[in-house]
């Protein structure tokens, strides 16, 4: 896992067609689906997901976000992105009770393997052929992440106990790809 | 009993070692962040090892891999699969290459303790 503390602005522009925002539902649906089950399941944190949305410039900033990767029919990536309180409640959660330092190694592994089990989950309710990167966790306040800029940003709002995080996909679909 | 955890998470190895406590007292935890880390801890056992636990996606060698690399030496050792990959086509090619069990994660305690229970218990009929 690799970890970063700054990252260039996002940009995503062009508006979807039909098909594209049918896909784009089939892929919220499947990740909301798959943080509700990862979060509860692993973490004991039931987790309420809000009606996706395309991201417009301006919105809020977090201090921790989990990128992973995807490469084949489904390309681009998704961040799981937390205000520094939420992404460590969650991490305790994980952690069967143990805290962690948010500068500290175990604190971002945690954050990467919760972003892992999403977008693993999230994959599989796709059933697309992709394959998905090892994460990439980003700790420090009103960070920005880079985003393909040939494809809207959408955002799943979540609710916890511990406060509000999103979940931002920048993917699209690439037919003719396949999967490693 | 001797567990070799291997994954690339030291969260997930954490998670996996406090459901698999309930195997019981005396139960030995040795860890592996890849494929490569793996068998190198697996050749410091000169009394071997009773179970593995086996990520698919680890930097380095993966999961598939090491399954493989084992299978060369060892036919007899239990080896699960825990991975976030569920697809069908996944967990056949990991029963092809040697597993004995799979698990996807996100799984429960529950279902995670039971299916290494069972897993052990078929490999000490056979």
């Amino acid at each position: 896992m690799t970890v970063v503390t700054s990252a260039p602005p996002a940009a995503a522009k062009p508006q979807p067609g039909g098909r594209t925002i049918e896909l784009y539902a089939r892929l919220a649906g499947a990740f909301a689906d798959a943080v509700r089950s990862v979060s509860e399941t692993m973490a004991g944190v039931p987790v309420q997901t809000g009606a996706p949305a395309r991201k417009e410039p301006g919105g809020p900033r977090y201090d921790v976000s989990g990128v992973i990767g995807f490469a084949g029919e489904i390309a681009g990536s998704l961040v799981i992105r937390f205000p520094l309180p939420v992404a460590a409640g969650l991490v305790t959660g994980l952690a069967g009770g143990m805290t962690f330092a948010p500068e500290s190694s175990d604190f971002a592994d945690a954050v990467g393997e919760l972003a892992n089990m999403v977008a693993g989950a999230a994959k599989s309710r796709i059933g697309k052929a992709a394959s998905i990167s090892v994460p990439v966790v980003i700790v420090g306040a009103g960070h920005a992440v880079p985003a393909l800029s040939d494809v809207p940003v959408i955002v799943i709002p979540c609710t916890c106990q511990h406060g509000p995080f999103v979940l931002e996909l920048n993917l699209k679909h690439q037919p003719s790809a396949a999967a490693e | 009993m001797r567990i070799l955890l291997v994954d690339d998470s030291k969260t997930m190895r954490t998670i996996q070692k406090r459901v698999l406590e309930g195997l019981g007292a005396g139960t030995e935890f040795f860890e592996a962040a890849d494929g490569f880390e793996a068998l190198s801890v697996i050749a410091s056992l000169p009394n071997g090892y009773d179970l593995a636990m086996i990520d698919w996606n680890m930097p380095n060698m993966d999961g598939l891999t090491l399954v493989a690399r084992i299978r060369e030496k060892n036919k007899a050792t239990p080896l699960i699969m825990c991975t976030t990959e569920a697809e069908k086509e996944r967990v056949v090619a990991a029963l092809k290459a040697g597993v004995n069990n799979y698990v996807v994660k996100p799984f429960d305690a529950k279902t995670l303790l039971e299916k290494v229970q069972a897993t052990l218990a078929k490999a000490k009929a056979a």
